[in-house]
Order: structure tokens, then sequence, then C-alpha cells
């Protein structure tokens, strides 16, 4: 489903050059819900943005369906973006001149329409059913996380890209919100990867990887991060 | 929802810098509209002067040229003689193809006795072709001694009713077609013979008014030939004929043209400082905006907007505005012009009248055309950049 | 055989010799030149002596017309009027207006005074006896030097930043021909006394085909000054004098054997002057100061303000019959200022 291939990112901070993403190899099959975890800082988010073809890597490749996102045109990589995935970013992500149901239909304005109707089941889903007509400006941090996660499925995405999905989350809306990935990602097959420093969220992906200043791995016993080169690594099974 | 919703969403949000932009389109459109339909308005109002006037040349004494085309331009009727002999050389002259001759009576001259304030007008109907063209209904024969034609501002004596001057009764025959120059509209127009049995009358009471105006004329109206620029003609006349002025009335006009264009250039450009500005002022805000709503920005091309999306997007807010600004500036200009009408006029000395509904609505497209521009000029930089961005360098930015 | 030699050679630098000095030797002229000043004054030439004085008359003109008989100078400005100066008296008329920038003019066959007008491209036409303006008429967009064919029914006015020269019809007043590549920026123009030949004055104001302003025509770059010859038989360019500076006018001697050409910006010298051309072998045979001479002489000085202080002269029109500078002109050698 996904093949990641030696990916490298590096950013220019004034004269200092960052390498964000190092040599990232990585293969996740469909209906997949890998974990990848790390500290801040270290890469996890410019690799979720460089498999969603959000940014260009300096090497190495993105397949999805085996089609190499870089190959394609923009416009058509904008469509692949609207009809195959979506993102749930980690801080607010809503257009404020928008109410939340306009919010959660944002990517049907660009392609793929689905019902209304659909995308209000999606935040009764999340709890916000009551809250359609409201703007962003008037929900609390953990409610636009939740609009965020309903406008993630209104588009019945292939692929979920979550960065720290349930961080303005409390417990138990946390618990809430994976069991509604875990169960579309049992109904409809969907592919999640998530990434998170929640080490409990990890466990209850069916892998996890680690990643420590750009570099991607499966952690050792002691602690050290061994990198996962070519050929990409299986994970560790979560139990 | 579509794309042009959400611009005008956008645009709300921050209402006071929205409609801070809105203003300085309003400014330049409102400004620009007025200037030009004052421009149409000079230009039409001159061209129906010298139309209606019918006249290629008018010769005038020499020392009367001044007044002349007071009375041209400004439509103030002034009186000035020369001799009658005047007439036939003129007739002579290389390229004359038509002459009418005009005599003018200025109404303080007959305040004492008669009708009323009226400018009369004697004129020759069988060599007229300066105005009987103009009768609202043509006259069935030829003007008698003892019949007159008047302006259309003259509405107490309207075909039919009998009129006294000097004590000679005239019936009213026939109207002319409204002019809005004054010296035509409020004219009492009656043939030069009929001067003749006027002065006679006069002669015989106490008060000798007509003194000095047998064999006299206050003007020769020349037709042009076909083949000759009527300033050759002009030319020729003045070379020919002693203490005579040949004004021609396209000179007349490009003379007033020049000067009053001069002066309403001066403000185009004004207006074209403001639309700098304007642009200016637009481009720096829009591309404040693009700064401030990269993740925006960012998280729509997430989404699956593709990169002309977000410049439809910026565009569409951007032409919202000035065509908001535009539209606004034409209405209150419009309604600045019919409030100021008399004042402008007044200002202009000219008999100014409106442009035509065409023109009229022709200038105002133009002007909120010209608005719409202004906005999709300025927005087009900042618009371009925002397109041009990486989304994930976007959403960064936004961070 | 040494003396035949010494003969030869002896002939040979006596003919050598006597060319050189032939061809080095100036000729000499007896005729006054009046030439129109941008200064609002005509410099007076005496054309034997090479004295120099004027006729102020104030405004900055182009073009300066003598009557045929000498007797009266018609100046047409660069505003568009017209004056008269009696030449004996110096007593002078008012201004007239004529037209809007005069540049050249010509006494016409009927007598009329036909003037150019760089300004509207047309043709003014003065009538010495009434002195007003008689007819106008258009001929192309910017015309400077008008003259007459011999018969008198074919007139040459040139439009200088165009560089053709249009045939008219003196009768009809049109335009019926044109002849092209007189030139790069040219002025006024002279028939060469018995034949068919046009001189034109070729300014040539352009460096790298742009005007480059006023009357320059440095050597960086630029054509330089020229007169142009042009064949009114076959209607064609038949050759082009390269004189340098900035050439505006050309009058003959009688005889048609020498030209003078009046140029402003000499090269090398800050003067305008009149460049006299043997017609024959076309190379310069002698050179008139025209302006410095006489501002010298008067303490005249040019303001920065006018043609960047630089003299310029224009029209030139020689009077073959006057012997003398007339008494009425102003000349002074004291050095003083004029009053």
């Amino acid at each position: 489903m996904i093949a990641v291939n030696n990916l490298t990112k590096t950013y220019k901070i004034g004269k200092e050059t960052i390498e964000a993403v190092k040599g990232v190899s990585l293969a996740v099959s469909k209906a997949e819900m890998i974990a990848i975890v790390g500290h801040s800082g270290s890469g996890k988010t410019t690799l979720l943005s460089l498999i969603g073809g959000l940014t260009r890597p300096e090497h190495g490749t993105v397949a999805i369906g085996g089609t190499d996102i870089w190959s394609i045109s923009d416009n058509a990589l904008s469509e692949l973006r609207n009809k195959k995935m979506s993102f749930i970013f980690q801080f607010t992500s809503l257009i404020p001149t928008l109410n939340v149901l306009e919010n959660v239909l944002l990517p049907t304005l660009f392609g793929k329409g689905l019902s209304v109707d659909y995308a209000a089941s999606l935040l009764d889903k999340v709890g916000l059913g009551d809250r359609k007509g409201s703007y962003p400006y008037q929900l609390s941090g953990g409610q636009q996380r939740r609009v965020a996660i309903a406008r993630a499925f209104v588009n019945d995405p292939e692929i979920v890209l979550a960065d720290e999905p349930t961080g303005d989350l409390d417990e138990e809306t946390e618990a809430d919100m994976l069991s509604l990935f875990k169960s579309i990602n049992k109904e409809k097959g969907v592919t999640f990867i998530i990434v998170t420093h929640a080490s409990d969220i990890a466990r209850q992906c069916t892998k996890h990887y680690v990643m420590n200043k750009g570099i991607f791995g499966e952690k050792e016993e002691g602690g050290r991060l061994r990198p996962l080169l070519r050929p990409p690594l299986q994970g560790h099974q979560c139990p | 929802m579509n794309l042009a919703v959400l611009a005008g969403k956008n645009l709300r949000r921050k209402l006071f810098r929205t409609i801070a932009l809105l203003l300085s389109v309003t400014v330049v459109a409102g400004t620009l509209f007025v200037v030009t339909t004052i421009m149409d308005s000079v230009e039409t109002s001159l061209q129906k002067s010298t139309k209606r006037l019918g006249a290629d040349i008018m010769v005038v004494p020499a020392e009367s040229e001044g007044v002349a085309r007071m009375t041209l331009l400004a439509g103030k009727p002034s009186t000035f003689y020369m001799d009658k002999d005047i007439e036939d050389k003129v007739a002579k002259i290389k390229g004359v193809k038509k002459v009418a001759g005009q005599l003018f009576i200025k109404s303080s001259h007959y305040r004492c006795c008669d009708t009323g304030d009226l400018f009369i007008v004697g004129f020759e109907p069988d060599r007229d072709f300066t105005i009987t063209p103009w009768l609202v209904q043509g006259l069935k024969k030829p003007l008698g001694r003892d019949e007159a034609i008047m302006g259309r501002a003259i509405s107490a004596y309207t075909p039919g009713v009998t009129a006294a001057l000097y004590g000679k009764l005239f019936s009213i025959v026939g109207m002319l077609e409204q002019t809005g120059m004054e010296f035509i509209d409020k004219a009492m127009y009656v043939t030069i013979d009929s001067f003749k049995d006027m002065v006679a009358k006069t002669d015989k009471g106490d008060v000798r008014i007509f003194d000095n105006l047998n064999n006299k004329i206050s003007t020769v109206l020349v037709q042009v030939s076909e083949e000759y620029a009527p300033r050759r003609v002009a030319i020729f006349i003045e070379h020919d004929i002693p203490n005579v002025k040949a004004i021609v009335s396209e000179d007349v006009i490009a003379a007033v043209r020049k000067q009053l264009f001069a002066l309403l250039k001066s403000i185009l450009y004004i207006i074209g400082v403001l639309w700098f500005m304007s642009v200016m002022l637009i481009g720096v805000v829009f591309s404040m905006i693009v700064n401030e709503r990269q993740r925006e920005f960012g998280i729509l091309r997430a989404v699956g907007a593709k990169r002309k999306d977000i410049f439809s997007l910026l565009i569409y807010e951007a032409s919202f505005l000035s065509l908001s600004g535009g539209v606004i500036g034409v209405a209150l200009g419009g309604l600045g012009l019919f409030i100021f009408q008399e004042k402008i006029k007044a200002l202009l000395s000219v008999p100014y009248m409106w442009p035509s509904p065409m023109d009229f609505v022709v200038l105002a497209l133009v002007c909120i055309l010209i608005s719409l521009l202004t906005g999709c000029i300025a927005a087009l930089q900042p618009a371009l950049r925002s397109m041009r961005m990486e989304p994930y360098a976007q959403i960064r930015g936004g961070e | 055989m040494k003396r035949r030699l010494f003969i030869v050679a002896l002939a040979l630098t006596l003919v050598m010799g006597g060319a050189f000095f032939a061809y080095a030797a100036e000729p000499s002229f007896s005729g006054i030149a009046y030439i129109q000043g941008h200064g609002g004054h005509i410099a007076v030439v005496d054309l034997a002596t090479g004295d120099v004085a004027r006729y102020a008359h104030g405004k900055p003109s182009d073009t300066v017309q003598l009557s045929k008989d000498g007797k009266t100078m018609y100046v047409f400005s660069l505003d568009g009027f017209a004056k008269e100066i009696d030449v004996a008296s110096g007593k002078q008329t008012e201004w007239m207006k004529l037209g809007k920038k005069h540049c050249g003019s010509a006494i016409a066959p009927d007598g009329m005074i036909w003037v150019s007008d760089m300004d509207d491209g047309n043709v003014y036409v003065y009538d010495p006896k009434t002195h007003k303006l008689a007819d106008s008429f258009p001929v192309s967009k910017s015309i400077c030097g008008i003259n007459f064919s011999k018969d008198g029914k074919t007139a040459y006015i040139s439009d200088m930043p165009g560089g053709f020269v249009s045939i008219l019809d003196v009768k009809t007043k049109k335009v019926t021909g044109q002849i092209k590549d007189a030139g790069a920026f040219i002025h006024r123009a002279r028939f060469r006394p018995g034949t068919t030949e046009l001189w034109q004055s070729d300014g040539a104001e352009l460096k790298n085909g742009e005007p480059i302003g006023v009357g320059y025509a440095d050597s960086d770059g630029a054509v330089p000054g020229a007169v142009t010859i042009l064949d009114t038989t076959s209607n064609k360019v038949i050759d082009r004098v390269i004189i340098g500076g900035n050439p505006h006018d050309v009058d003959f001697s009688k005889d048609g054997k020498y030209a003078f050409v009046s140029v402003r910006q000499i090269p090398e010298q800050d003067d305008s002057a009149i460049v006299v051309l043997d017609t024959t072998t076309k190379r310069v045979v002698k050179e008139y100061s025209a302006c410095k001479k006489c501002h010298a002489a008067m303490s005249l000085t040019i303001p920065k303000t006018a043609d960047e202080g630089r003299p310029f002269l224009c029209a030139i029109d020689v009077n073959w019959d006057q012997k003398k500078i007339p008494a009425s002109a102003e000349m002074n050698t004291s050095g003083k200022k004029p009053k």
C-alpha cells in the first residue's frame, strides 16, 4: 500500500542545515495501523508530511498503491490527497470562518463530494452532533480536534495520516477516538499511520516504530535505536 | 459551499480591514467616474453646441471676438454689430458654401417697452441653415414679416399666441428644440426684415432705439464647401475682409476642450496616483493576509486544494472587495453628480448636459472594470506567492 | 640628361606647388549674409571682411527671409509669429500671429511667403502686401525647408524627422510625391543655381537612431551632419557631403560654384559658422564665424537655459548685391555690452 524508500529531508534554518529525516525506509500494508513514536523534533511530523506529499524529499521515494507520488503532477497529487488520503494535524486545523459542519465538509469543496448527512453522522460519532453550526472559536481545543478527526473521514480515505491525533483530548475522549480509528480501520480497511509520543497509543497499533533525530528504526533492548535501512523491517508486532 | 462563498466569508472575518480597502477603491472609482463623466459631458455639450450652431465659421466684428466666443460657449446672449455688406463679401470668399446673417438685440435695449426679457435674433429665412432645421415642427410656409419662432425655454409663448415687440405684433408659428444654450433657448427669432418694421414703428414714437441698426448685422454664419477645411476658409475671410474675425467652430471647441481637459487631466493624474496607492495598499494588505493565513492555505492544500484553487480564492477575495468598492464608488459619484449638477454647470461655464445613457452606462462599466482590475492586480503577486509555496512549508510557517 | 631631369623635376614641383597653392588659397566673396539666430537676433556677416553685426528682434526664431529687392527681412518665430524689419532703417513691425512653430520660409512665385510649421506640419501663407495670413494647408508632420522649382509649378518641402521631401503642386497645394532618404533629421534646403540639384541640409541630430536633442552631432556614435544632394529630375539622392556639426541651411553664390552652409556646433569650436563648400570638388574651402565673433565683441553670453549656453544659428539668406553691412545693424567693436 505504502512503500517509503530511503527518504531524506533537510531544512535550512539560517546557515544551519538540519536533517529532519535521514534515509528512512518503511512498508505499510493495506489496513495496517502503525504508530511512529518519538520525542519532539525527532522528525515524525516531517516524515508524515513526506508520505502525504506535502513536502518534497531530497532523496528517496514514496509510493502509494504502486504510484510514486513525486513522479505525478502537482494537480494529480492534490487529487490523490483529496480522494485517497486525509490528515489529522497536531495543531488546530479548522478554518475559522467556517462552522463545524462546513469545516468537516471542506475536502468536498475540492472534489470528492459526500453528503451533508454523512458529515453530520461523522460529527455524531465524534460527539459533536449538536455543534454543527458552531464556529471554531466557540469550541474548546479538544472539540476542535474532534471536528478535525471527523473531517479526516469525510472523503472516505484509504489512508489516514494522523499527527498526535489525541493531543488535546482527555483520557476518556482519547479512548473513544482510538476506538473510532480502530473500528474504521477494521470496517473499511483504512490504513492509519499515527505519529505520537504516547506509548499507550502506540501499543494499540498493529506495529510501532521509533524515530530519533531523523533516524527511523526499531528499539533494541537496552533502549538503543537500531536504524531501519533497506529492506524495510516489519516492526514490532503489538501484543 | 464553493470557493466564492469561502472568499466572501474570509472578507467578513476582518470587517474593518475589508471596509478600509473597499473605501480606497470607492474613492478611486467614484472620482474616476465623476471626472470621466464630466469630461464626456463637456465633450457632448461642446459638440452639441457647435452642431446646434450649424455653422463651420462664425464671422464677427474683430473687436467682439471675445464676447462672441463666450456666446458660443456659455450660451450667454450678447450683442455686436458690423456692416451688412460683409455678408455678401463673405459669400464671395473661396470655399464658402452658404452664408446666413443674424442680427441680435439684447433684452436690456428694449426693457422699457414690451413683452419681457427676451433676446431677439433677426435672421434671413431664405438663406438660413441654422435655425429652421431645429424647429420642433417644420413650418408650412416661409416665415413672414409678422411671424416669429420661439426658443424652447420661453414657455409663455407657444405657437398660436401673439407677442408684441416695439408695438409690432408677431404671431408665434414655431418652436425650436431644447438645446441647453441660453442664447438659443431664451431667444425669439424673427426675420431681419421685421426689424425694419420695428425701426419704422419706433422712429414714429418717442424712443429711437434702433438708430444704428439699419444695414447692420451681428454675425455671418458660414457653411464651408466640403473640399475646404473651415480653418483655411477662415484665413481667406480674415485676409480678404478687414476688421472681421472668423471664428472656426471646431477651434472654439478645441480651445475649450484643451483648457478644460488640462484641468480635468490633472485630476486624472491625481486619480492615477490614488489608484496606484490603492493597488499598493491592497497589495500590502493581501501580502499580510497571505502571511497570516499560510497555515490555512496549507490545510486547504492538505485536504485536496490545487495550486489554482489557492490562487482563485485570493483573487476572488480581492475581486469581491474591489468590485464592491467600484460599484459603491460609481453609485456615490453618480449621486454626487446628480446633486451638484447645477454647480458643475456654473463652474465649467458650458451648457453642461448629461452624457447619453449609453455613454453613461459604458463609463460606469469601465470604472467598475478598472476597480475590479485594481484588486486583481494588487492581489496577483501575493496570490502567486501563496500558490507556489509548498503545503508543508505553509503549515510550518503558520506555527 | 641630368639637365633634362632637373627641368622635369622643376616643372613637376611648380605644377604641384601651384596646384597646392591654388587649393589652399581661400576664395574671396562680396556680399552680406543674413543668418537667423536662436537668441532673438539676426547675424549679419560681411562675406568680404568676415565682420559680424546684428539685428535684435526679440523672439527665438529659425527662419529669416529677404525680400527680392533685399530691402525687407521677414522673420518667422519659433512661437508662430511674423515680423518685418526694414533693412535700411532697422524699423520693425509688431509681431503678428501666424502659426505655431515656424521653421523655414520661401517666396512663392505669386509673391506670397510660404512659412513652414514644424509643430502642425502646415504651410502658412503670409501676404507681405496686406501683412496678413492668406492661407494655410497641411503638408506632412513636421516640416521645415521650402523651395520652388524654377518654373514655379512645384514646391519641395522637407519633413525634418521624417527625412523626406514632399513634392507639392503649387496651384492645388496638394502633395503629389515624395523624395525619400533625404537625411536623418533634415532642415532647410536650396536649389543650386542653374541646376535641378536640391541641396538639403541634414542636421542629423540622431544617435543610434534616436533624437539626441537640439543641434548636437558629436562623434560618439552620432551620424555626422551633412548636406544631401537630391536630383529633382529623378527625385533621387545623388550625393551626400559630410560637413560635421549640425548643418541647418544652404545658400549659393550667384554662379552656383560655392555653397554657403550655416552650421551649428562646428566640431571642436563652440561656435556656429558659415561653412563654404566648393560645389564641384565638394570640399570645404572657407569658414566664417557667425556668432562668437559678434558675441565676443558685444560681451554677450548665452544663458545655460537656452540651448545649453551654445550659440545656435539657423536659416541663411545672402544678398550678393549688397556690399556693406547696413548702417542700421548693431555693431560693436568696443567690447562693451550694447545698451
